[in-house]
């Protein structure tokens, strides 16, 4: 059971008992969680591989090899759907990262305890509604007859003719973006701002008594000590880049059959094609394919990181 | 320690028998037993004492599916339910509620888990996925011991479910009517500026109805006379099918797999590809661009029945017959006039909306398939299920078969009203509106029975079971691209439906077509049809 | 203090507000034109769209949920004391969990951290999960059914806390406390839990929001309408007055032409998030900052 870590300190081979075993007290309960949570359902995972037939039960319906994992591939859509969540991720993780540290670090330039309060509450607002809600409210705006945007501004720049939003692609990259940034921005922000304040203000004052000014106090306090938090998120949403929000791109965009290009991803894709079939073995198969590529790609991003920064590392 | 531990963990979940396999009926093992026991432990000592007698009354769960949550009166007509059942044929039934949302997600987990139903309702789902993955006990040996009326019903009717292998897996209720007529109805309110024919019966062209639209614009330019919304159009759900003058057959399985244009044809063809769909399309298109449909008809929030309940719609588009005629009466108001856009036909029915299973977890199969027999042999049992307690609930008026509401009772405050149409032989159910009574359905059924499709003559049925995968990817073709086109809102028509066309190719719409066409005129054949 | 500000600081500050307040417009607007939705007239809704003042005022909308207030008084009770008690608990366990995973001397650590992190990435679907929960567990109609499966305690909150533990706590300070001969739960509880409360009050309010908007466990594990939780509840009004509007007419006898169906789900939504957003001043007095590390030595 010896970890490679304490292999690698001969000096210190003599294992402290009482302390290991407080701190797998400590983990316990988690573990057992996990176990019953996770571990003991994963067993399902050869739902993916298998026909089922419940009256043989699951362990015992005939293997099937790969049958379940034709549909992801047979379509003609896999190059497009593939393409749209890795890129879409790739968005959403560089501006999902960036954008929040911003207004996390200018939220904490606000002295006013009111001010600051209420912009906090206020920007969480979208994070708490569903996100059926939001596809309404997205639709009030772009709605093409009674749509804010096509009614009553750009009216007002003396533009008469009015977009269809729902049915031209070349807007929704955007407009995606936008919505879930709105939406997440409140509780991404609140993460890194929970960083932020619990940095020890000391180094702010030994920082300011060496002259810094406020860009470098950011730069070379604020965000080296967000670093560990970023890498952890940053690893952790490599290892999602195969998933998408259903909701953004499934309720946001009406389901439009005009803009699949650019907003049909993996999960809306087995959604629309497994909704009326009931079929477990089959989306056993997408979610398989899915965990798949997020364990290489988080297994890759965590050896790298290993490599440039051993500290950082997940595992 | 802990592999053990992990390992005495994972046997105590394989001893609950859930993967060794479950299921009440079938001889699954001693792994399954421990289950079988804890799941009856609501009335363990009278199932188990039990000896073989005569006189026992058994106890049945069947599944109710409702809409609109449960009524105070449940038990009062579960009461009323077993007063006919124990004495009739000695079973006891408890009613198992279940909003029709959840019985599209819980069915599944509920048989992988061995939870008990005897009898399960599965609503707008397809009952062949079920039986193809074990969650169905095949049927015919209970139909031939206990289930005679429903066999007799089902030599007149297509209301049994029968899979590629000859089990029998299910069957639907016998309906108030059969056959159907494509048909646009006009709310009553603009009967005054259009002009209309004389001829009831008269079947309407695409132009007609388009000149019936130009004069509802014209009195009312801030209304959309025709009612098409994209949320209420998908590959199981065409709106055009119904006003577009189609007399189509598709065989029981959807026109994924292709349909019979015309009641004299055997060709099957990609109703799609066809001209006449085309030119609807064209049609739909003008329409379209003249301001006779919504301009965001394709995205909008709001239903269809929002759009002509706020007048800003006016039109409905459904099926002609007297029980959605008494509807669309009762929804958009009395004047309601049906514009008949195809003749009354029978097409090849298959009975897949509604089908009624005994699923592997029962445990009274016997008991569920005699509760089953009697509902569709006694009126009274299916009345007392489907609309409450006489006199509590509804009372009978003068007129044969046709009821009301009691004196301070509605919808509202009735405590028993939810339940979905399903129950046994529903030609013998009370109606509300004798509009939709027995005789008009007779009638109708009889017109459309003198018209049949050369597949409805015995009642031809597609075998899908090789397919299923293929027509999941058509019908996600056709719910990409039917909202924009059917709703007329393709900026570019063409070049939409020409890359609707080939999507559907790609998709393989054709194999399937040729397939289908292979097992018709076998069947043609044998049956000696034409 | 406000001596020492200098004339950038204050630049910086104005800067500030006015990203703030821009990110807080976008923020509000939607919202109130949610409220303002949820009170116009059904049939206006629908021939005009939502506008931010209603041109045809009405609480039908409302009037018809709370024509169910008995169920909805009691489901609100469920959901408050299901978010109460898995906050508090999966805060604990994580925390607990957390620190234990810093303590990378302890031997298996690694191992154990790769296979928490393991749990993110692969899962057996919702069929295994329930045969565990329903078939092993038994917590199906019970309180436990909308606490536990899937919620209570996930990787990702544990991986996050667990950064901002190794970054914001100085190993030092844990050593330091060792040496004086603190036990480790101790030191949990002494050090470790006042110093992380800004990272409490972060996945507080992240599993407090999780527990507040779930309906999936109702869905699976709950069929006594007693134990129907607030977003169950509202979940199975707005599916059913989707129904009734749309396909009512099945059943004669009901006037379906005045069923708010557009509004009552905006009505809805204010339903669910308001009284979470009454709750979130408590979290938000967690978010304090001046905590030096002077003050834990002493």
């Amino acid at each position: 059971m010896a970890s490679s870590k304490a292999a690698s300190k001969p000096k210190k081979k003599h294992i402290q008992w009482k302390k290991t075993i407080a701190i797998y007290t400590l983990l316990a309960p988690a573990l057992l969680y996990f176990l019953f949570n996770n571990y003991i359902p994963m067993f399902g995972i050869v739902i993916a591989f298998k026909r089922i037939n419940y009256r043989l039960g699951i362990f015992k319906s005939p293997w099937c090899g790969l049958e379940n994992f034709k549909f992801l591939f047979s379509s003609g859509n896999a190059w497009m759907i593939t393409r749209n969540t890795v890129l879409y991720n790739l968005l959403f993780i560089v501006v999902g990262t960036l954008f929040p540290i911003v207004v996390a670090i200018a939220l904490n330039e606000i002295r006013n305890k009111f001010a600051s309060k209420t912009y906090q509450t206020l920007i969480l607002l979208p994070y708490l509604m569903s996100m059926v809600v939001v596809s309404y409210l997205v639709y009030a705006f772009l709605g093409g007859e009674t749509g804010y945007i096509n009614n009553s501004i750009l009216p007002a720049f003396g533009v008469e003719k009015k977009i269809q939003f729902y049915q031209e692609s070349k807007y929704w990259p955007f407009i995606l973006l936008f919505v879930n940034q709105w939406k997440s921005i409140g509780f991404n922000m609140i993460l890194y701002y929970s960083n932020i304040i619990g940095i020890s203000p000391e180094y702010y004052e030994a920082a300011r008594i060496d002259g810094a000014n406020k860009w470098q106090q950011i730069t070379n306090i604020t965000i080296p000590s967000l670093k560990p938090t970023i890498i952890t998120l940053l690893i952790l949403s490599v290892g999602r880049m195969f998933y998408s929000d259903f909701g953004l791109f499934y309720q946001v965009p009406k389901n439009s059959g005009l803009i699949y290009n650019v907003t049909q991803t993996i999960d809306t894709f087995v959604y629309n094609t497994l909704m009326n079939q009931n079929n477990i073995g089959m989306s056993s198969a997408a979610g398989f394919y899915q965990s798949l590529v997020g364990f290489v790609l988080v297994l890759t991003a965590n050896a790298v990181v290993k490599k440039i920064s051993p500290d950082d590392a997940m595992f | 320690m802990k592999k053990r531990l992990m390992a005495a963990l994972l046997a105590a979940v394989l001893g609950t028998g859930v993967l060794a396999g479950c299921g009440g009926g079938s001889d699954s093992g001693s792994a399954a037993a421990p289950a079988a026991e804890s799941q009856e432990s609501t009335e363990p000592a009278a199932e188990a004492a039990a000896p073989a007698d005569n006189g026992e009354v058994k106890k049945i769960i069947v599944t109710w599916v409702h809409y609109a949550g449960v009524g105070s009166d449940m038990q009062a007509v579960t009461d009323a339910v077993n007063e006919i059942t124990i004495p009739e044929i000695g079973v006891e039934v408890e009613f198992m509620p279940m909003s029709i949302n959840d019985t599209m997600t819980k069915y599944s987990t509920y048989i992988a888990s061995g939870e008990r139903m005897d009898c399960m309702l599965l609503l707008f789902q397809d009952p062949l996925q079920y039986y193809n993955n074990g969650s169905l006990e095949p049927l015919n040996d209970l139909l031939d011991t206990y289930g005679q009326t429903i066999k007799g019903l089902a030599e007149e009717f297509p209301i049994t479910a029968t899979a590629a292998d000859g089990n029998i897996y299910g069957f639907a209720p016998v309906d108030q009517y059969y056959g159907t007529q494509g048909c646009v109805y006009l709310k009553g309110k603009y009967a005054d500026v259009v002009t209309l024919n004389e001829d009831p019966d008269h079947v309407y062209t695409m132009d007609e109805l388009g000149e019936i639209f130009a004069q509802v614009k014209a009195a009312y330019p801030e209304v959309y006379p025709y009612n098409v919304v994209g949320n209420g159009i998908n590959a199981s759900n065409i709106p055009g099918l119904f006003s577009g003058g189609f007399v189509t057959d598709n065989m029981g399985s959807g026109v994924h797999s292709g349909v019979l244009m015309g009641t004299d044809s055997t060709t099957i063809v990609d109703l799609f590809e066809t001209e006449e769909y085309y030119n609807y399309l064209k049609t739909v298109k003008e329409w379209f661009d003249a301001g006779y449909i919504l301009p965001d008809a394709a995205t909008t929030d709001s239903t269809g029945t929002d759009l002509l309940n706020s007048d800003v719609t006016a039109t409905a588009l459904t099926a002609f017959n007297p029980i959605v005629y008494a509807d669309e009466i009762a929804n958009m108001g009395e004047g309601t006039i049906p514009l008949k856009t195809t003749v009354p036909y029978y097409a090849s029915t298959a009975a897949g909306l509604v089908t009624w299973t005994i699923p592997v977890t029962a445990q009274e199969p016997e008991a569920a398939m005699k509760f089953y027999n009697l509902v569709y042999s006694n009126a009274d049992l299916m009345n007392t299920i489907m609309w409450g307690i006489e006199g509590k609930h509804f009372v009978k008026t003068d007129e044969e078969g046709v009821i009301a509401f009691p004196e301070g009772v509605d919808a509202s405050n009735s405590g028993y009203y939810n339940t979905f149409g399903v129950w046994g032989d529903r030609r013998d159910q009370y109606v509300w509106d004798p509009i939709a009574g027995k005789e008009p359905n007779e009638a109708y059924t009889a017109l459309t029975m003198a018209n049949k499709t050369k597949a409805g003559i015995g009642n031809y049925q597609f075998d899908t079971s090789a397919f299923t995968g293929q027509l999941a990817n058509i019908d996600t073709v056709l719910n990409q691209y039917l909202p924009t086109l059917e709703t007329g809102s393709a900026p570019d028509l063409d070049d939409a439906y020409n890359k609707f066309i080939s999507a559907l190719k790609s998709a393989g719409i054709d194999t399937i077509i040729a397939e289908n066409q292979k097992q018709l005129d076998a069947y043609l054949e044998a049956n000696g049809i034409q | 203090m406000n001596g020492i500000r200098s004339s950038e600081e204050k630049m910086y500050e104005f800067i500030s507000h006015i990203i703030m307040i821009i990110l807080s417009l976008c923020a509000f607007l939607p919202f109130w034109l949610l409220i303002a939705a949820s009170f116009t007239e059904e049939h206006t809704a629908v021939r005009e769209g939502y506008k931010f003042i209603p041109s045809q005022f009405s609480a039908a909308a409302y009037s018809y949920i709370f024509q169910q207030w008995a169920q909805i008084g009691r489901a609100y009770g469920v959901t408050l004391l299901v978010t109460l008690l898995g906050t508090v608990g999966s805060v604990l366990v994580i925390m607990m969990a957390s620190y234990a995973l810093t303590q990378k001397d302890v031997p298996g650590i690694g191992v154990v951290s790769f296979l928490i992190i393991f749990t993110m990435l692969f899962n057996g679907g919702i069929v295994p999960t329930y045969l565990v929960y329903n078939n092993f567990l038994h917590v199906k109609n019970t309180i436990f059914g909308l606490l536990l499966p899937g919620l209570f305690c996930s990787a990702f909150n544990v991986v996050l806390v667990r950064s901002y533990i190794s970054s914001n706590i100085p190993s030092a300070l844990i050593e330091a406390a060792e040496i004086d001969g603190a036990g480790q739960f101790r030191i949990f509880s002494k050090v470790i839990m006042p110093l992380s409360k800004p990272i409490i009050a972060t996945i507080g309010l992240l599993n407090g929001v999780a527990y507040w908007n779930d309906w999936t466990n109702g869905l699976y594990y709950i069929n006594d309408a007693k134990l129907y939780s607030i977003q169950q509840l509202l979940n199975e009004i707005n599916n059913n007055i989707q129904y009734l509007s749309s396909n009512a007419s099945s059943i004669s006898g009901i006037d379906t032409s005045n069923i708010p169906s557009n509004t009552v789900r905006m009505a809805i939504a204010v339903v669910a998030i308001l009284p979470i957003l009454c709750l979130y001043p408590f979290f938000q007095k967690y978010f304090s900052k001046g905590i030096t590390l002077g003050a834990v030595k002493g």
